[in-house]
């Protein structure tokens, strides 16, 4: 196996744990300026992770072993996930073929399913709102998920993101097809509704208002230092997969050298950075919708999710 | 000579009414009236010109008649001019009419000017715009008492209708694809083939026209229209407007080269015999006459579809019974309309004893009831009859035995009812005789008596005509 | 300039996602500025079309087209919502956007399939071929589904849409004289489905007893 190839490898799943929480805090400055405030530094996050690491765990009595092992297997998952899907290069890294697709948003659930049964472990009533919440949110919004991988790979014919980000990068007419656009919208909205923005939820300490913040309500110190940082790679890693295989595919460096991969990490930054203008642009012109709307909200990207693979039936792709 | 020539009469069966609609918007009510009638007049004159004369065929472009149309025009010709010359008594007792009488007429002129049209046209497309047209100028027709079920029963008809008829434009557009030629005639004598977009025309324009016709499950609109409607309205609805859009839609299947299909065939069977079934069972909770009445033309449109359906000896008895249908019908509703005006409210069970309140109405009340549910000797008897013998000669025997089941129910709700209206006593004591108006009265006699009359057969140019109809049309006995 | 098989998916696209915006919208007044965008979207076709194929009788009619149904018709039906306040909006369909999206995109399916078995084969493999028809009853299901009279008047224009779209895909159409008499036709039952509701209005929506008699 190519030596550098395996760098590289380490690489991403390293760029994935450390920039992250540097997105998140780049997310929550802008966010702050769009809303005329300073907003908090953009190294929070890093002081967040670093206060959590050292405080004191609490158990409260009755819960499970699951209590304790649920961060660890979901930041596991992520990690995963992170050589799997193309970050940092356009062509599949030796880790990449452990899952398809499919299997990185089976993955993104099993995270997801973790979180839920520690919180529900944790026995408090603020933590099985937010499960119950979350877990009938994501019903919704699992289908959808699907049917934008169908979607995907009705485009390519194959499940490989690492084939699409090259389709989708050489050629301008199936990028403007009417399926991949229709995909990109669902799987936008898919984004505000996974990583917890408005108009679907709000962060802050509305406990009643709580859909995914709250799962982890019950947990202290170190795990909860884990669940905020499996919060920020999900963003990250998501944010990621928009930008690479949907929205912005265009010029990665194909070079298999670790320069190659720095001028990637730069780039795929800058393209993030894009995103989050635009999601802090849209959280800061809609409120948060009520609860049943939220309903509507996911209906409506499956039904673009849908009709995404409609129009492709009716027109095909060119 | 030039009386002789059918362009003609054509052109003055369109200009009469016409010129009926412009000419009575003076703002004088009895000048306008007159006008009305006179030019109703008119029209007739060329409605039963054209159907003795021999002449046939298309002029210029667009126009064009054949047995067919001449039987249909001279329908709606018939029934306008009765209608016309009964608004009079009805106009007079609206307080606070939507219309003034002159644009009553006027709208009046337009409706059968539309209709008229309709059945003059060659090109598929301007017999659209024709039915469409119908929709536009009836539908203002129907708020004259400007009540709120009015105005709700207008609505529904403007909406339904025109979407309905939307998807026959479809039709028309694909048709016009797969041929390049809207003509009628043209298509009919030289048919393209079978495929499956032309099945896909005609089920679409079942569904479009039917919706204007009545078919079930597309007839929400008709009970609300043509009960809410003015009696002389709803007796053109009933009696011409229907009978219309089915014409529009028999052009359309005629296109279909022979021998139809017969799960086409049977497509419209099915239509014709739910829309009678139901329409037959629903009659029975009707608590207002004029709605009852409705449901009534509803059933005998389902049947006469299944006689389209079938084809052969069942068109020209579906032919029959329209014909007669429409003055059997006619003569029913200006009866409901007198009833209404002299006794004050269409809920059946407030009205008795009008045989001794209104006997000259009554008179012809029963036997219009009797007429459209299809009792011997009046025309429609015959049209069903044929009909179901036509069924039988093709083997349908659950066609048969469903629409015999559907002409029972609607005879004996109908007739129970006008019945009950009629001979029983009115519990609260004898009641005194009501003014009848002249006219009143021999309109209503005047259309049941011809209706009776087809039935004897003793017209003879009408029942030939009606026999040539049935021969220019695919499987029509010669 | 793009290939017209682009254009012509991209514009059926467009019009797609406003019959889906159409079904579960509940405010009017953005509902009315989708029906015109749409009637937008089938002139720009139909111009697009007329400009590749040099046909000065396509051209007339996407001006047609752009003058009554993207312009006229638009701001009658707007001058309804001004007049009449309580119309603005319709109630308790913002309760069933969900339902109304998932029908919309279930009709668009049944409607593909109904196009594919019946009319496919037989006609050219215009790219987005169905979409006249999957709109047409997409028109069909606003109709239906809502009880607004305004969005109701909608499902009937998109309807119409439909016809003039499928008029422009399967090239040809009608005759020109045939499709302006269309136009006005159309025109007409606007008006006079406007003249109902302001008749609507000044009568007042039936009550109880009134609409008893009118069931059955």
């Amino acid at each position: 196996m190519d030596p550098t190839a395996q760098i590289v490898n380490v690489l991403q799943a390293a760029t994935v744990l450390l920039l992250s929480p540097l997105l998140a805090g780049i997310a929550g400055k802008v966010k702050g300026l769009f809303e005329s405030r300073v907003g908090p530094p953009i190294l929070q996050p890093y002081y967040d992770l670093a206060k959590l690491l050292r405080k004191e765990t609490l158990v409260p009595d009755g819960s499970s072993r699951l209590f304790l092992f649920a961060p660890f297997v979901a930041f596991g998952a992520y990690l995963v996930i992170s050589v799997v899907v193309p970050i940092i290069t356009p062509y599949p890294l030796p880790y990449a073929s452990t899952v398809d697709f499919l299997g990185g948003g089976l993955l993104f659930g099993l995270a997801g399913l973790v979180t839920l049964l520690a919180a529900l472990a944790a026995g408090s009533n603020y933590t099985a709102l937010g499960a119950s919440r979350t877990a009938s949110f994501s019903a919704l919004g699992e289908p959808t998920l699907i049917v934008v991988f169908f979607g995907v790979a009705v485009i390519t014919g194959t499940n490989n993101p690492y084939v699409t980000n090259n389709l989708l990068a050489s050629s301008i007419s199936s990028y403007l097809s009417p399926t991949h656009l229709l995909v990109v919208a669902a799987f936008f909205l898919l984004l505000l509704a996974e990583t917890g923005k408005l108009p679907v939820e709000s962060a802050g300490l509305m406990e009643f208002g709580m859909l995914e913040d709250g799962r982890t309500f019950g947990h202290s110190g170190r795990l909860l230092g884990l669940f905020r940082w499996n919060g920020w790679m999900k963003q990250f890693l998501l944010y990621s997969v928009f930008v690479n295989v949907f929205a912005l595919p265009w010029g990665m460096s194909d070079a298999v050298t670790l320069m190659g991969a720095e001028e990637n990490i730069v780039l795929l930054f800058a393209k993030l950075l894009l995103v989050v203008g635009v999601v802090a642009g849209v959280e800061a012109t809609l409120a948060k919708v009520r609860l049943f709307k939220i309903r509507d909200f996911l209906a409506l990207s499956f039904s673009l999710a849908i009709l995404s693979l409609f129009v492709f039936a009716v027109v095909g792709v060119p | 000579m030039i009386l002789d020539s059918p362009a003609l009469w054509l052109y003055l069966v369109l200009l009469a009414p016409a010129s009926g609609a412009i000419l009575s918007q003076v703002p004088y009510p009895r000048v306008s009236e007159r006008v009305a009638r006179v030019t109703s007049l008119l029209s007739l004159a060329a409605g039963v010109a054209l159907l003795v004369l021999p002449g046939r065929g298309t002029f210029g472009p667009y126009f064009g008649v054949d047995r067919l149309s001449d039987l249909f025009l001279f329908l709606v010709t018939a029934v306008y001019v009765s209608s016309t010359w009964f608004s009079r008594g009805y106009l007079a007792h609206v307080h606070r009419p939507f219309l003034t009488p002159e644009r009553y007429y006027g709208l009046l002129g337009a409706f059968a000017l539309a209709m008229l049209f309709t059945l003059s046209v060659s090109d598929l497309g301007l017999m659209w715009i024709g039915v469409e047209g119908t929709t536009v100028a009836s539908a203002l027709l129907i708020v004259l008492e400007r009540k709120p079920t009015s105005v709700e029963a207008a609505w529904r008809y403007t909406i339904i209708a025109s979407a309905g008829l939307t998807l026959s434009l479809f039709a028309l557009l694909l048709l016009y694809r797969e041929t390049g030629t809207l003509d009628a005639f043209t298509l009919a004598a030289d048919p393209p083939p079978l495929t499956g977009s032309l099945v896909l025309v005609v089920g679409l324009a079942l569904v479009g026209y039917g919706t204007k016709l009545g078919l079930f499950p597309m007839h929400t609109w008709l009970p609300d229209a043509h009960s809410e409607a003015p009696s002389p309205v709803s007796a053109l609805f009933s009696g011409v407007l229907l009978p219309t859009a089915l014409y529009a839609f028999l052009r359309v299947y005629d296109i279909v080269p022979q021998p139809v299909p017969p799960a086409l065939q049977d497509l419209v069977i099915a239509f014709g015999l739910v829309t009678a079934l139901v329409a037959a069972f629903l009659l029975q909770q009707q608590r207002s006459f004029k709605r009852m009445l409705a449901y009534s033309s509803m059933e005998n449109m389902g049947v006469a579809t299944v006689g389209v359906g079938l084809g052969g000896l069942a068109f020209y008895g579906a032919l029959l019974l329209l014909v007669a249908h429409a003055f059997a019908k006619s003569s029913a509703f200006y009866s409901a309309g007198t009833v209404l005006r002299r006794v004050g409210t269409t809920q059946m069970n407030k009205v008795r004893d009008l045989r001794n309140r209104l006997p000259g109405t009554s008179g012809a009340w029963v036997l219009s009831g009797l007429a459209v549910t299809g009792t011997p000797p009046f025309g429609t008897f015959f049209g069903e009859l044929f009909i179901l013998t036509g069924a039988v000669a093709e083997g349908q025997f659950t066609v048969v035995g469903l629409l015999l089941l559907a002409l029972v129910v609607a005879f004996l709700g109908v007739n129970a009812q006008l019945g009950r209206m009629i001979f029983l006593e009115d519990p609260q004591g004898p009641s005194q005789r009501l003014p009848e108006g002249l006219g009143e009265t021999f309109l209503p006699w005047g259309n049941v008596l011809v209706a009776l009359l087809l039935g004897l057969v003793s017209l003879p140019y009408l029942s030939d005509a009606i026999r040539m109809a049935a021969g220019m049309v695919p499987g029509g006995i010669p | 300039m793009p290939p017209t098989s682009d254009v012509e998916a991209l514009v059926g696209l467009g019009i797609l996602l406003t019959a889906l915006y159409l079904q579960s919208e509940s405010f009017v007044g953005p509902l009315v500025d989708a029906i015109a965008f749409q009637s937008l979207l089938v002139s720009v076709l139909l111009g697009y079309l007329a400009w590749v194929d040099d046909d000065p009788s396509l051209a007339l009619l996407a001006g047609l087209a752009v003058a009554i149904r993207v312009l006229l018709i638009p701001y009658v039906l707007r001058l309804q919502i001004r007049a009449f306040r309580w119309r603005f909006r319709e109630l308790g369909a913002s309760q069933r956007v969900a339902s109304h999206a998932l029908a919309a995109v279930a009709v668009a399916i049944v409607a593909w399939f109904i196009f594919q078995q019946t009319l496919g084969p037989s006609l050219p493999p215009v790219p987005g071929g169905a979409f006249p028809f999957v709109l047409l009853l997409q028109g069909l299901l606003t109709l239906s589904t809502r009880t607004n009279t305004l969005v109701q008047v909608m499902g009937y224009l998109e309807e119409e849409n439909a016809v003039v779209y499928a008029g422009a895909l399967f090239a040809g159409g009608f005759p020109l004289f045939l499709e302006v008499v269309i136009f006005l036709d159309v025109l007409g039952v606007v008006l006079v489905a406007v003249i109902l509701s302001i008749q609507r209005s000044v009568v007042g929506a039936p009550e109880e007893e009134y609409l008893e008699e009118l069931t059955g």
